[in-house]
Protein backbone atom coordinates (compact mmCIF):
# COMPACT_ATOMS: atom_id res chain seq x y z
CA UNK A 1 0.00 0.00 0.00
CA UNK A 2 1.44 3.38 -1.01
CA UNK A 3 0.17 6.81 -0.19
CA UNK A 4 0.05 9.46 -2.91
CA UNK A 5 -1.18 12.83 -1.66
CA UNK A 6 -3.27 11.26 1.09
CA UNK A 7 -4.74 8.64 -1.23
CA UNK A 8 -3.98 5.08 -0.28
CA UNK A 9 -3.38 3.07 -3.41
CA UNK A 10 -2.91 -0.68 -2.99
CA UNK A 11 -0.33 -2.75 -4.86
CA UNK A 12 1.87 0.14 -5.89
CA UNK A 13 5.52 -0.39 -6.57
CA UNK A 14 7.95 2.55 -6.47
CA UNK A 15 9.88 2.52 -9.72
CA UNK A 16 12.09 5.56 -9.31
CA UNK A 17 12.30 8.88 -7.59
CA UNK A 18 14.10 12.13 -8.29
CA UNK A 19 13.86 15.77 -7.30
CA UNK A 20 10.84 16.42 -9.55
CA UNK A 21 8.96 13.16 -9.98
CA UNK A 22 7.98 9.95 -8.22
CA UNK A 23 7.25 7.04 -10.53
CA UNK A 24 5.09 4.10 -9.46
CA UNK A 25 3.69 1.16 -11.30
CA UNK A 26 1.08 -1.44 -10.65
CA UNK A 27 1.75 -4.56 -12.61
CA UNK A 28 -1.56 -6.14 -11.70
CA UNK A 29 -3.75 -3.45 -13.25
CA UNK A 30 -1.22 -2.34 -15.80
CA UNK A 31 -0.79 1.37 -15.11
CA UNK A 32 2.15 3.63 -14.38
CA UNK A 33 1.91 6.80 -12.32
CA UNK A 34 4.15 9.82 -12.68
CA UNK A 35 3.64 12.13 -9.71
CA UNK A 36 5.18 15.58 -9.92
CA UNK A 37 6.67 16.76 -6.64
CA UNK A 38 8.15 20.12 -7.55
CA UNK A 39 6.73 23.31 -9.00
CA UNK A 40 8.88 23.08 -12.08
CA UNK A 41 11.02 20.48 -13.85
CA UNK A 42 13.75 21.72 -16.21
CA UNK A 43 13.55 20.24 -19.69
CA UNK A 44 16.57 17.93 -19.31
CA UNK A 45 15.30 16.46 -16.05
CA UNK A 46 11.83 16.11 -17.50
CA UNK A 47 13.03 14.29 -20.62
CA UNK A 48 15.29 12.01 -18.62
CA UNK A 49 12.47 10.97 -16.30
CA UNK A 50 10.00 10.39 -19.06
CA UNK A 51 12.48 8.49 -21.24
CA UNK A 52 13.21 6.26 -18.26
CA UNK A 53 9.55 5.20 -18.10
CA UNK A 54 9.45 3.83 -21.65
CA UNK A 55 11.38 0.58 -20.99
CA UNK A 56 9.30 -0.02 -17.84
CA UNK A 57 6.09 0.35 -19.84
CA UNK A 58 7.44 -1.97 -22.51
CA UNK A 59 8.69 -4.57 -20.09
CA UNK A 60 5.44 -4.85 -18.13
CA UNK A 61 3.05 -4.26 -21.01
CA UNK A 62 1.51 -1.30 -19.19
CA UNK A 63 -1.56 0.11 -20.91
CA UNK A 64 -2.31 3.27 -18.93
CA UNK A 65 -0.25 6.32 -18.01
CA UNK A 66 -1.34 8.54 -15.11
CA UNK A 67 0.28 11.95 -14.85
CA UNK A 68 -0.36 13.78 -11.58
CA UNK A 69 0.67 17.39 -12.18
CA UNK A 70 -0.80 18.82 -9.00
CA UNK A 71 2.53 20.04 -7.62
CA UNK A 72 3.44 21.86 -10.82
CA UNK A 73 3.07 25.61 -11.10
CA UNK A 74 5.00 26.25 -14.30
CA UNK A 75 5.56 24.39 -17.52
CA UNK A 76 7.99 25.04 -20.28
CA UNK A 77 6.23 25.00 -23.65
CA UNK A 78 9.07 23.26 -25.58
CA UNK A 79 9.08 20.60 -22.84
CA UNK A 80 5.34 20.16 -23.17
CA UNK A 81 5.61 19.98 -26.93
CA UNK A 82 8.22 17.24 -26.62
CA UNK A 83 6.08 15.40 -24.07
CA UNK A 84 2.98 15.70 -26.20
CA UNK A 85 4.27 15.12 -29.71
CA UNK A 86 7.40 12.99 -29.30
CA UNK A 87 6.90 11.07 -26.09
CA UNK A 88 3.20 10.34 -26.47
CA UNK A 89 3.74 9.22 -30.06
CA UNK A 90 6.46 6.88 -28.87
CA UNK A 91 4.07 5.44 -26.29
CA UNK A 92 1.40 5.03 -28.92
CA UNK A 93 3.85 3.02 -31.02
CA UNK A 94 4.43 0.63 -28.13
CA UNK A 95 0.70 0.29 -27.55
CA UNK A 96 -0.11 2.75 -24.76
CA UNK A 97 -2.80 5.22 -25.73
CA UNK A 98 -4.64 5.73 -22.42
CA UNK A 99 -3.59 8.88 -20.59
CA UNK A 100 -5.15 10.04 -17.36
CA UNK A 101 -4.19 13.39 -15.92
CA UNK A 102 -4.67 15.41 -12.76
CA UNK A 103 -4.13 19.17 -12.91
CA UNK A 104 -3.55 21.61 -10.08
CA UNK A 105 -6.76 23.18 -8.78
CA UNK A 106 -5.77 26.69 -9.87
CA UNK A 107 -7.95 27.88 -12.75
CA UNK A 108 -5.15 29.98 -14.23
CA UNK A 109 -2.92 26.92 -14.52
CA UNK A 110 -5.69 24.88 -16.13
CA UNK A 111 -6.31 27.67 -18.65
CA UNK A 112 -2.57 27.77 -19.43
CA UNK A 113 -2.60 24.01 -20.05
CA UNK A 114 -5.57 24.46 -22.38
CA UNK A 115 -3.71 27.23 -24.23
CA UNK A 116 -0.55 25.12 -24.40
CA UNK A 117 -2.41 22.14 -25.80
CA UNK A 118 -4.22 24.29 -28.39
CA UNK A 119 -0.87 25.80 -29.46
CA UNK A 120 0.78 22.39 -29.81
CA UNK A 121 -2.11 21.02 -31.84
CA UNK A 122 -2.16 24.10 -34.08
CA UNK A 123 1.58 23.82 -34.68
CA UNK A 124 1.53 20.04 -35.23
CA UNK A 125 -1.43 19.37 -37.50
CA UNK A 126 -0.15 15.87 -38.30
CA UNK A 127 -0.36 14.80 -34.68
CA UNK A 128 -3.23 12.29 -34.36
CA UNK A 129 -4.77 13.28 -31.02
CA UNK A 130 -7.83 11.25 -31.94
CA UNK A 131 -5.78 8.07 -31.47
CA UNK A 132 -5.23 8.93 -27.81
CA UNK A 133 -7.67 8.45 -24.98
CA UNK A 134 -6.94 11.43 -22.73
CA UNK A 135 -9.11 12.22 -19.72
CA UNK A 136 -8.77 14.51 -16.73
CA UNK A 137 -9.72 13.57 -13.17
CA UNK A 138 -9.33 14.98 -9.67
CA UNK A 139 -7.77 11.99 -7.93
CA UNK A 140 -5.46 9.04 -8.54
CA UNK A 141 -8.28 6.63 -7.59
CA UNK A 142 -10.53 8.11 -10.28
CA UNK A 143 -7.71 7.87 -12.82
CA UNK A 144 -7.22 4.20 -11.94
CA UNK A 145 -10.93 3.41 -12.03
CA UNK A 146 -11.70 5.16 -15.32
CA UNK B 1 -8.45 36.43 -12.34
CA UNK B 2 -5.97 33.78 -13.34
CA UNK B 3 -3.99 36.45 -15.23
CA UNK B 4 -3.54 38.37 -11.99
CA UNK B 5 -2.48 35.15 -10.33
CA UNK B 6 -0.04 34.29 -13.11
CA UNK B 7 1.54 37.78 -13.07
CA UNK B 8 1.79 37.41 -9.30
CA UNK B 9 3.56 34.07 -9.72
CA UNK B 10 6.01 35.57 -12.23
CA UNK B 11 6.78 38.57 -10.02
CA UNK B 12 7.38 36.23 -7.09
CA UNK B 13 9.77 34.24 -9.21
CA UNK B 14 11.71 37.42 -9.97
CA UNK B 15 11.86 38.19 -6.27
CA UNK B 16 12.99 34.66 -5.52
CA UNK B 17 15.71 34.93 -8.13
CA UNK B 18 17.38 37.55 -5.93
CA UNK B 19 17.49 35.12 -3.05
CA UNK B 20 18.29 32.24 -5.31
CA UNK B 21 20.37 30.30 -2.86
CA UNK B 22 17.70 30.20 -0.16
CA UNK B 23 14.86 28.86 -2.32
CA UNK B 24 13.95 25.19 -2.09
CA UNK B 25 10.20 25.35 -3.03
CA UNK B 26 10.69 24.76 -6.71
CA UNK B 27 12.81 21.66 -6.33
CA UNK B 28 15.52 23.25 -8.44
CA UNK B 29 19.00 22.89 -6.95
CA UNK B 30 20.13 26.08 -5.27
CA UNK B 31 23.11 26.47 -7.52
CA UNK B 32 21.28 25.78 -10.81
CA UNK B 33 20.81 29.30 -12.09
CA UNK B 34 20.10 28.09 -15.64
CA UNK B 35 17.11 26.09 -14.42
CA UNK B 36 15.82 29.11 -12.51
CA UNK B 37 16.04 31.26 -15.61
CA UNK B 38 14.31 28.52 -17.63
CA UNK B 39 11.49 28.53 -15.11
CA UNK B 40 11.05 32.30 -15.35
CA UNK B 41 11.10 32.00 -19.12
CA UNK B 42 8.53 29.21 -18.93
CA UNK B 43 6.17 31.32 -16.83
CA UNK B 44 6.54 34.30 -19.15
CA UNK B 45 5.87 32.04 -22.13
CA UNK B 46 2.79 30.64 -20.38
CA UNK B 47 1.48 34.17 -19.88
CA UNK B 48 2.12 35.18 -23.50
CA UNK B 49 0.72 31.99 -24.94
CA UNK B 50 -2.41 32.10 -22.78
CA UNK B 51 -2.98 35.78 -23.59
CA UNK B 52 -2.73 34.99 -27.29
CA UNK B 53 -4.97 31.95 -26.90
CA UNK B 54 -7.62 33.92 -25.01
CA UNK B 55 -7.44 36.63 -27.66
CA UNK B 56 -8.15 34.00 -30.33
CA UNK B 57 -11.05 32.61 -28.31
CA UNK B 58 -12.45 36.09 -27.81
CA UNK B 59 -12.33 36.77 -31.55
CA UNK B 60 -14.00 33.44 -32.28
CA UNK B 61 -16.68 34.12 -29.69
CA UNK B 62 -17.32 37.57 -31.11
CA UNK B 63 -17.76 36.06 -34.59
CA UNK B 64 -20.08 33.38 -33.25
CA UNK B 65 -22.09 35.97 -31.33
CA UNK B 66 -22.49 38.03 -34.47
CA UNK B 67 -23.64 34.92 -36.32
CA UNK B 68 -26.08 34.08 -33.53
CA UNK B 69 -27.46 37.61 -33.52
CA UNK B 70 -27.96 37.48 -37.29
CA UNK B 71 -29.70 34.09 -37.00
CA UNK B 72 -31.83 35.31 -34.13
CA UNK B 73 -32.85 38.42 -36.09
CA UNK B 74 -33.77 36.33 -39.13
CA UNK B 75 -35.64 33.86 -36.95
CA UNK B 76 -37.59 36.61 -35.14
CA UNK B 77 -38.50 38.25 -38.44
CA UNK B 78 -39.72 34.92 -39.72
CA UNK B 79 -41.77 34.35 -36.54
CA UNK B 80 -43.30 37.83 -36.72
CA UNK B 81 -44.39 37.17 -40.30
CA UNK B 82 -45.75 33.75 -39.32
CA UNK B 83 -47.70 35.37 -36.51
CA UNK B 84 -49.34 37.76 -38.99
CA UNK B 85 -50.24 34.82 -41.22
CA UNK B 86 -51.65 32.86 -38.30
CA UNK B 87 -53.78 35.80 -37.17
CA UNK B 88 -54.95 36.44 -40.74
CA UNK B 89 -56.77 33.10 -40.89
CA UNK B 90 -58.51 33.72 -37.55
CA UNK B 91 -61.55 35.98 -37.32
CA UNK B 92 -60.40 39.27 -35.87
CA UNK B 93 -61.95 40.64 -32.68
CA UNK B 94 -63.62 43.35 -34.81
CA UNK B 95 -65.17 40.77 -37.07
CA UNK B 96 -66.28 38.85 -34.03
CA UNK B 97 -67.81 41.97 -32.50
CA UNK B 98 -69.83 42.54 -35.65
CA UNK B 99 -71.54 39.22 -34.96
CA UNK B 100 -71.77 39.71 -31.21
CA UNK B 101 -71.71 43.27 -29.87
CA UNK B 102 -71.08 41.86 -26.41
CA UNK B 103 -68.06 39.60 -26.87
CA UNK B 104 -64.32 39.18 -26.53
CA UNK B 105 -61.46 37.10 -27.86
CA UNK B 106 -58.56 36.58 -25.48
CA UNK B 107 -55.64 35.08 -27.40
CA UNK B 108 -52.25 34.75 -25.73
CA UNK B 109 -49.91 32.25 -27.41
CA UNK B 110 -47.09 30.95 -25.23
CA UNK B 111 -44.61 31.97 -27.92
CA UNK B 112 -44.94 34.40 -30.83
CA UNK B 113 -47.03 31.83 -32.64
CA UNK B 114 -48.95 28.93 -31.16
CA UNK B 115 -51.21 25.94 -31.49
CA UNK B 116 -54.51 27.60 -30.50
CA UNK B 117 -56.81 29.09 -33.09
CA UNK B 118 -60.34 30.28 -33.68
CA UNK B 119 -62.41 29.34 -36.72
CA UNK B 120 -65.65 30.99 -37.82
CA UNK B 121 -67.92 30.53 -40.84
CA UNK B 122 -71.49 31.44 -41.72
CA UNK B 123 -74.05 29.62 -43.86
CA UNK B 124 -77.72 30.39 -44.38
CA UNK B 125 -77.83 32.50 -41.27
CA UNK B 126 -76.22 29.77 -39.12
CA UNK B 127 -73.01 30.74 -37.43
CA UNK B 128 -70.28 28.11 -36.94
CA UNK B 129 -67.65 28.84 -34.35
CA UNK B 130 -64.78 26.57 -33.27
CA UNK B 131 -62.16 26.96 -30.58
CA UNK B 132 -59.19 24.75 -31.49
CA UNK B 133 -56.19 23.57 -29.46
CA UNK B 134 -53.58 21.72 -31.53
CA UNK B 135 -50.91 19.44 -30.06
CA UNK B 136 -47.88 21.39 -28.89
CA UNK B 137 -47.18 25.08 -29.22
CA UNK B 138 -44.72 27.28 -31.08
CA UNK B 139 -43.93 26.49 -34.72
CA UNK B 140 -45.27 22.90 -34.87
CA UNK B 141 -48.47 23.93 -33.09
CA UNK B 142 -48.91 26.85 -35.49
CA UNK B 143 -48.39 24.65 -38.55
CA UNK B 144 -51.04 22.31 -37.24
CA UNK B 145 -53.50 25.21 -36.83
CA UNK B 146 -53.09 26.02 -40.54
CA UNK B 147 -53.83 22.40 -41.43
CA UNK B 148 -56.79 22.39 -39.04
CA UNK B 149 -58.29 25.46 -40.77
CA UNK B 150 -57.78 23.85 -44.15
CA UNK B 151 -59.42 20.57 -43.11
CA UNK B 152 -62.25 22.25 -41.22
CA UNK B 153 -63.03 24.49 -44.20
CA UNK B 154 -63.11 21.46 -46.49
CA UNK B 155 -65.34 19.54 -44.07
CA UNK B 156 -67.65 22.52 -43.70
CA UNK B 157 -68.01 22.88 -47.50
CA UNK B 158 -68.82 19.19 -47.87
CA UNK B 159 -71.11 18.75 -44.88
CA UNK B 160 -74.38 20.67 -45.16
CA UNK B 161 -75.44 19.92 -41.62
CA UNK B 162 -76.28 21.98 -38.56
CA UNK B 163 -75.23 19.13 -36.30
CA UNK B 164 -71.76 19.85 -34.79
CA UNK B 165 -71.12 16.14 -34.15
CA UNK B 166 -71.62 15.34 -37.84
CA UNK B 167 -69.25 18.11 -38.87
CA UNK B 168 -66.64 17.02 -36.30
CA UNK B 169 -66.78 13.42 -37.55
CA UNK B 170 -66.17 14.61 -41.08
CA UNK B 171 -63.40 16.88 -39.86
CA UNK B 172 -61.75 14.01 -38.01
CA UNK B 173 -61.72 11.83 -41.13
CA UNK B 174 -60.36 14.70 -43.21
CA UNK B 175 -57.62 15.45 -40.67
CA UNK B 176 -56.74 11.78 -40.19
CA UNK B 177 -56.34 11.22 -43.92
CA UNK B 178 -54.61 14.53 -44.51
CA UNK B 179 -51.81 13.65 -42.10
CA UNK B 180 -51.63 9.96 -43.07
CA UNK B 181 -52.16 9.16 -39.41
CA UNK B 182 -52.80 5.54 -40.31
CA UNK B 183 -49.02 5.35 -40.94
CA UNK B 184 -48.13 6.27 -37.36
CA UNK B 185 -47.06 2.71 -36.60
CA UNK B 186 -44.68 2.80 -39.55
CA UNK B 187 -42.98 5.92 -38.20
CA UNK B 188 -45.51 8.56 -39.23
CA UNK B 189 -46.22 11.56 -37.02
CA UNK B 190 -48.68 11.34 -34.17
CA UNK B 191 -50.58 14.52 -33.44
CA UNK B 192 -54.06 15.80 -33.08
CA UNK B 193 -56.23 18.52 -31.65
CA UNK B 194 -58.98 19.31 -29.19
CA UNK B 195 -61.93 21.29 -30.43
CA UNK B 196 -65.15 22.87 -29.26
CA UNK B 197 -67.69 23.57 -32.03
CA UNK B 198 -70.78 25.71 -31.68
CA UNK B 199 -73.48 26.10 -34.29
CA UNK B 200 -75.91 28.94 -33.65
CA UNK B 201 -79.34 28.58 -35.16
CA UNK B 202 -80.89 32.08 -35.16
CA UNK B 203 -84.23 30.80 -36.45
CA UNK B 204 -84.82 28.64 -33.39
CA UNK B 205 -82.76 30.66 -30.87
CA UNK B 206 -80.74 27.57 -30.29
CA UNK B 207 -77.08 26.71 -29.85
CA UNK B 208 -75.77 23.25 -30.63
CA UNK B 209 -72.46 22.18 -29.16
CA UNK B 210 -70.08 19.25 -29.50
CA UNK B 211 -66.47 19.07 -28.51
CA UNK B 212 -63.51 16.80 -28.01
CA UNK B 213 -61.77 17.33 -24.67
CA UNK B 214 -63.22 20.83 -24.52
CA UNK B 215 -66.20 22.07 -22.54
CA UNK B 216 -68.62 24.91 -23.13
CA UNK B 217 -69.50 27.19 -20.23
CA UNK B 218 -72.84 29.01 -20.17
CA UNK B 219 -73.66 31.52 -17.46
CA UNK B 220 -76.85 33.29 -16.58
CA UNK B 221 -77.97 35.42 -13.64
CA UNK B 222 -78.42 32.39 -11.43
CA UNK B 223 -75.64 29.96 -12.26
CA UNK B 224 -72.86 28.71 -14.47
CA UNK B 225 -73.18 25.44 -16.32
CA UNK B 226 -70.55 23.36 -18.03
CA UNK B 227 -71.47 21.32 -21.12
CA UNK B 228 -68.99 18.50 -21.44
CA UNK B 229 -67.05 17.61 -24.52
CA UNK B 230 -66.20 14.05 -25.58
CA UNK B 231 -63.17 12.12 -24.40
CA UNK B 232 -61.54 11.44 -27.79
CA UNK B 233 -59.60 13.89 -29.90
CA UNK B 234 -59.38 14.84 -33.54
CA UNK B 235 -56.74 12.66 -35.19
CA UNK B 236 -58.11 9.33 -33.93
CA UNK B 237 -59.02 6.69 -36.46
CA UNK B 238 -62.39 6.24 -34.78
CA UNK B 239 -63.99 9.16 -32.99
CA UNK B 240 -66.95 8.61 -30.69
CA UNK B 241 -69.06 11.70 -30.25
CA UNK B 242 -71.74 10.57 -27.82
CA UNK B 243 -72.09 13.95 -26.17
CA UNK B 244 -73.81 16.58 -28.25
CA UNK B 245 -75.80 19.38 -26.66
CA UNK B 246 -78.77 21.55 -27.64
CA UNK B 247 -79.05 24.72 -25.61
CA UNK B 248 -82.00 27.08 -25.78
CA UNK B 249 -80.75 30.64 -25.94
CA UNK B 250 -82.18 33.06 -23.39
CA UNK B 251 -81.45 36.76 -23.65
CA UNK B 252 -78.50 37.68 -21.44
CA UNK B 253 -76.95 34.19 -21.45
CA UNK B 254 -73.23 34.19 -21.89
CA UNK B 255 -71.21 31.52 -23.69
CA UNK B 256 -67.52 30.82 -23.14
CA UNK B 257 -65.16 28.48 -24.97
CA UNK B 258 -61.64 27.78 -23.76
CA UNK B 259 -58.55 25.90 -24.77
CA UNK B 260 -56.95 24.23 -21.74
CA UNK B 261 -54.11 26.78 -21.52
CA UNK B 262 -55.76 28.88 -18.83
CA UNK B 263 -56.78 25.90 -16.69
CA UNK B 264 -53.30 24.43 -16.88
CA UNK B 265 -51.46 27.62 -15.98
CA UNK B 266 -49.18 27.01 -12.99
CA UNK B 267 -48.84 29.57 -10.23
CA UNK B 268 -50.46 30.70 -7.01
CA UNK B 269 -48.93 30.22 -3.58
CA UNK B 270 -48.40 26.48 -4.04
CA UNK B 271 -47.49 26.63 -7.74
CA UNK B 272 -50.52 24.62 -8.85
CA UNK B 273 -52.81 24.78 -11.85
CA UNK B 274 -55.65 27.32 -11.89
CA UNK B 275 -58.15 24.58 -12.84
CA UNK B 276 -61.53 25.00 -14.52
CA UNK B 277 -63.46 25.24 -11.24
CA UNK B 278 -61.82 28.57 -10.36
CA UNK B 279 -62.47 29.99 -13.81
CA UNK B 280 -66.07 28.83 -13.65
CA UNK B 281 -66.54 30.65 -10.32
CA UNK B 282 -65.07 33.85 -11.73
CA UNK B 283 -67.40 33.75 -14.71
CA UNK B 284 -70.37 33.05 -12.46
CA UNK B 285 -69.55 35.86 -10.04
CA UNK B 286 -68.85 38.40 -12.75
CA UNK B 287 -71.82 37.47 -14.93
CA UNK B 288 -73.45 40.88 -14.58
CA UNK B 289 -70.32 42.71 -15.77
CA UNK B 290 -69.84 43.59 -19.43
CA UNK B 291 -67.93 41.13 -21.64
CA UNK B 292 -65.04 43.62 -21.83
CA UNK B 293 -64.85 43.70 -18.04
CA UNK B 294 -65.03 39.94 -17.82
CA UNK B 295 -62.11 39.72 -20.20
CA UNK B 296 -60.19 42.10 -17.95
CA UNK B 297 -61.10 40.01 -14.88
CA UNK B 298 -59.80 36.87 -16.57
CA UNK B 299 -56.60 38.64 -17.62
CA UNK B 300 -56.02 39.96 -14.11
CA UNK B 301 -56.66 36.59 -12.52
CA UNK B 302 -54.37 34.86 -14.98
CA UNK B 303 -51.58 37.41 -14.52
CA UNK B 304 -51.85 37.35 -10.73
CA UNK B 305 -51.96 33.56 -10.59
CA UNK B 306 -49.06 33.20 -12.99
CA UNK B 307 -46.83 35.62 -11.06
CA UNK B 308 -43.27 35.00 -12.13
CA UNK B 309 -43.99 31.56 -13.58
CA UNK B 310 -43.60 30.95 -17.31
CA UNK B 311 -46.77 30.68 -19.35
CA UNK B 312 -47.58 26.96 -19.43
CA UNK B 313 -49.38 26.72 -22.76
CA UNK B 314 -51.13 28.76 -25.43
CA UNK B 315 -54.31 30.40 -24.16
CA UNK B 316 -57.48 31.13 -26.12
CA UNK B 317 -60.78 32.19 -24.58
CA UNK B 318 -63.83 33.29 -26.50
CA UNK B 319 -66.88 34.81 -24.85
CA UNK B 320 -70.11 36.20 -26.26
CA UNK B 321 -73.62 36.93 -25.12
CA UNK B 322 -77.00 37.17 -26.82
CA UNK B 323 -78.54 40.60 -26.46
Amino acid sequence: MSTIRNEEIPDLLAVSRNMHFNIYRDYRNGFIICESCSEYAPIDDFKETFESMVPVILEHGIGKFIFDKRAMRAFHQPTMEWYFVIWKRKLLEIGLNTHRKILPEEAWFQKCVEAGRATILAENPDFRIDLLDIKYFDSISDCIRN
Amino acid sequence: MFFVRLVFVISNVHKRQKMIFQDTDTGIPKNNEVAYLERIQALEQMLQMTTKYLGTIETEMRKKNELLEACSHKFNESLAMSSLLQQAIMPSECEFKRKFAQSFVFFRPKDVIGGDTLWMREREGYLYLACIDCTGHGVPGAMLTMAAHFCLNASFENTPSDNPAVLLKRFNTQFYNHFHLSNVKEGGLSHGLDIGLIIINPHRNEVRYAGTRQNLVVTNRKSAKMYKGNAGYIGNKILHLDLSHRIKVVKGDKFFMFTDGIYDQFGGQKNKKILSSRILKVLEHTHSASMEHQKEFLETILTTWQGNEDQTDDILIVGFSFE
